[in-house]
């Protein structure tokens, strides 16, 4: 499916504001013609008071983008596996009916202070396709360039699903990062599906550790 | 009639407001306080409060990490629908630690995965984790040390500054340190000497030292500083830099599309240690010039500054472009080949079914603004136009 042009969006989006302001100027003429009586300041001696807060610390990371589901579908006949991945507008080939998938899982760093960060699954290819020789994997990139100065991997690189976690970001160069510029990541996942996997609804799930440096 | 367009109106809010709460996103975090450590006491009691932020799944709490075992939580387990998010740690150390130094107590937040929870294939959870920094003193005399070392620029001093922490049941009478000084191809220049102290047990200190850079050229240099508290050391190093007013020129754009105004991007680096105002590039390809707006460029700062090169008429093949940037009265000259190649395919959008992702629920509801906007704007003024006949009636 094509994205609208961010020219039709920002037509849309001038009318909605050049009407919305318009609704607002009738308002607000309207609102001044509406008499009240005059309430004026009293100035008195000058005060001095302190304002304080404290804010706290918060360790969270939370998936903006956090489902992948390619629906149902079967591998064709003639093929003894097929290959799903997050990010093709395609399904691939020897592949049917399943639904093409392209945006990922999007991780944020949404606390404010830096983190390291691990990744696991909830189950292996094994357990979570079944079959012969079946695959997941998942990798992970930058969203926001400068997210992870501590990214222990290569991006894009293939992972294994694994239920033991793996290292994403070390604390080098403070991790993952809280600057809120500059905290996201990109996780996208890749399955191949042998003939003879079972049928049946399929679940994994990635779970994202983030610890406080 | 108007009820009609009152239940339209009603339906397309309420449409609006489902489409706006569409499936929030929650994930378990930790509110922690930020003083969250302390010094151990024999039997000492310490309760630190903490918090779980929403989570649309359960969440398990627990605690690891030496000396995990002296911690207690108020709660283990937070329902995914329950207000009370508070939880408080309690940490009552014994009356002796065997190993000495800046232990964590990791307190963890964990979603119990529920996968009546989970849509679609792949789903996902958060895990959380925050500690405790509990220091316990070592026997006798022991220190942590810091040294810093600034950036400066040609000809000023640099002033190091070394902070001592002791950590040592002893108190120390004296702590001095020597801070050697290297040059980039890593050849002992000097040697300055840190004032002298007494430290007392887990208190902490800062020495200073400074060191003249009179006759230095710019540079990235390395500051070793040894610390002497009486009669032991501990090794400390930082690198600093000596800036001079110029500015690199890192990359640029090396390749361009024939008959399209194209972006010439230049990557410049400041190596001074102030701010540059006024930094701006010109860049000359065969006899035009085109120019870059100008821009400020902070301490050490990297930055990429746009010209643009319209390719019109102009052949393709390799052509050289002298790049040239302006700054406080001087420049910096760098000449590089670039290419004019064949204009590539642009990409053209194809007409497809919409799917209901974020872009389209966004054109939705701002569609729906401008017909809740029309409306209500078409129907204000059909009542006005009703009032002022039945007013003009009256007066006849």
């Amino acid at each position: 499916m094509d994205e609208i042009s961010n020219k039709t969006l920002a037509i849309l989006l001038i009318g909605a504001i050049v009407i919305s302001l318009g609704g607002t100027l009738i308002s607000l003429n309207r609102l001044a013609r509406i008499k009240m009586p005059m309430i004026t300041g009293f100035y008195g001696a000058a005060e001095e008071a302190i304002v304080q807060l404290e804010i706290e610390g918060i360790v969270q990371v939370k998936f903006t983008i956090d489902t992948i589901d390619w629906g149902s579908g079967y591998v064709n006949s003639t093929a003894t596996f097929c290959v799903l991945n997050s990010y093709d507008a395609a399904i691939g080939a020897n592949c049917s009916s399943f639904t093409p998938q392209t945006a990922g899982l999007v991780l944020e760093n949404v606390g404010n202070k830096n983190v390291t960060l691990n990744i696991s699954m909830e189950k292996n290819a094994a357990d979570f396709i079944t079959g012969s020789s079946p695959v997941c994997k998942w990798n992970v990139s930058e969203s926001e360039s400068g997210s992870a100065p501590g990214l222990a991997l290569t991006p894009g690189d293939w992972q294994t699903c694994a239920t033991t976690a793996v290292v994403v970001c070390n604390s080098t160069g403070n991790g993952f990062l809280a600057t809120d510029s500059s905290d996201t990541l990109h996780l996208d996942v890749l399955v191949q599906i042998p003939s003879d996997a079972a049928p049946g609804a399929k679940t994994n799930v990635m779970t994202a550790s983030a610890a406080q440096i | 009639m108007i009820k009609s367009i009152k239940r339209i109106i009603l339906f397309i809010l309420l449409l609006v407001f489902v489409l706006i709460l569409i499936k929030p996103i929650y994930a378990v975090g930790i509110y922690f306080p930020n003083n969250n450590e302390m010094d151990f006491k024999p039997g000492i009691e310490k309760t630190f409060n903490f918090a779980a932020t929403p989570s649309r799944m359960d969440v398990k709490l627990s605690v690891s990490g030496y000396l995990s075992e002296y911690v207690t939580l108020s709660k283990t387990f937070i329902r995914s629908n329950s207000t009370d998010r508070a939880f408080k740690v309690i940490i009552k150390l014994p009356e002796k630690i065997e190993k000495p130094g800046h232990h964590k107590v990791w307190i963890a937040a964990e979603e119990i995965i529920d996968e009546s929870k989970i849509s679609g294939n792949i789903g996902t959870s958060c895990n959380a984790m925050v500690y405790i920094l509990i220091h316990v003193l070592n026997p006798g005399k022991y220190v942590d040390m810091w040294l810093s070392a600034p950036d400066v620029n040609l000809n000023e001093p640099v002033n190091f500054a070394v902070r001592v922490k002791s950590f040592g049941e002893e108190d120390i009478n004296s702590i001095k340190a020597a801070i050697d000084v290297y040059n980039p191809n890593n050849e002992k220049l000097a040697t300055v000497y840190t004032n002298e102290k007494s430290l007392k047990s887990n208190t902490e200190e800062t020495l200073h030292a400074q060191l003249s850079t009179a006759g230095y050229k710019a540079g990235t240099y390395m500051a070793v500083a040894t610390l002497n508290y009486d009669g032991k050391t501990k090794e400390d190093k930082k690198k600093f830099r000596i800036g001079e007013l110029n500015i690199k020129i890192i990359n640029y754009t090396k390749e361009f599309e024939k008959d399209k105004t194209n972006k010439f991007d230049i990557e410049i680096e400041s190596d001074w240690g102030n701010n540059i105002k006024e930094v701006y590039g010109e860049i000359k390809i065969n006899n035009s010039i085109i120019k870059t707006p100008s821009i400020g460029l902070a301490p050490w700062e990297k930055k990429i500054i746009t010209a643009y090169w319209d390719t019109n008429n102009v052949e393709i093949g390799v052509y050289y472009a002298e790049m040239t940037i302006y700054y406080e009265d001087t420049t910096t000259v760098g000449i590089s080949k670039i290419s004019v190649v064949e204009k590539k395919e642009a990409l053209v959008e194809k007409p497809g079914i919409i799917s209901l992702n974020t872009t389209t629920i966004l054109v939705l509801i701002i569609i729906l603004l401008i017909i809740i906007d029309i409306i209500w704007m078409t129907r204000k003024g059909k009542e006005k136009n009703k009032l002022t006949r039945k007013k003009k009636n009256r007066k006849k």
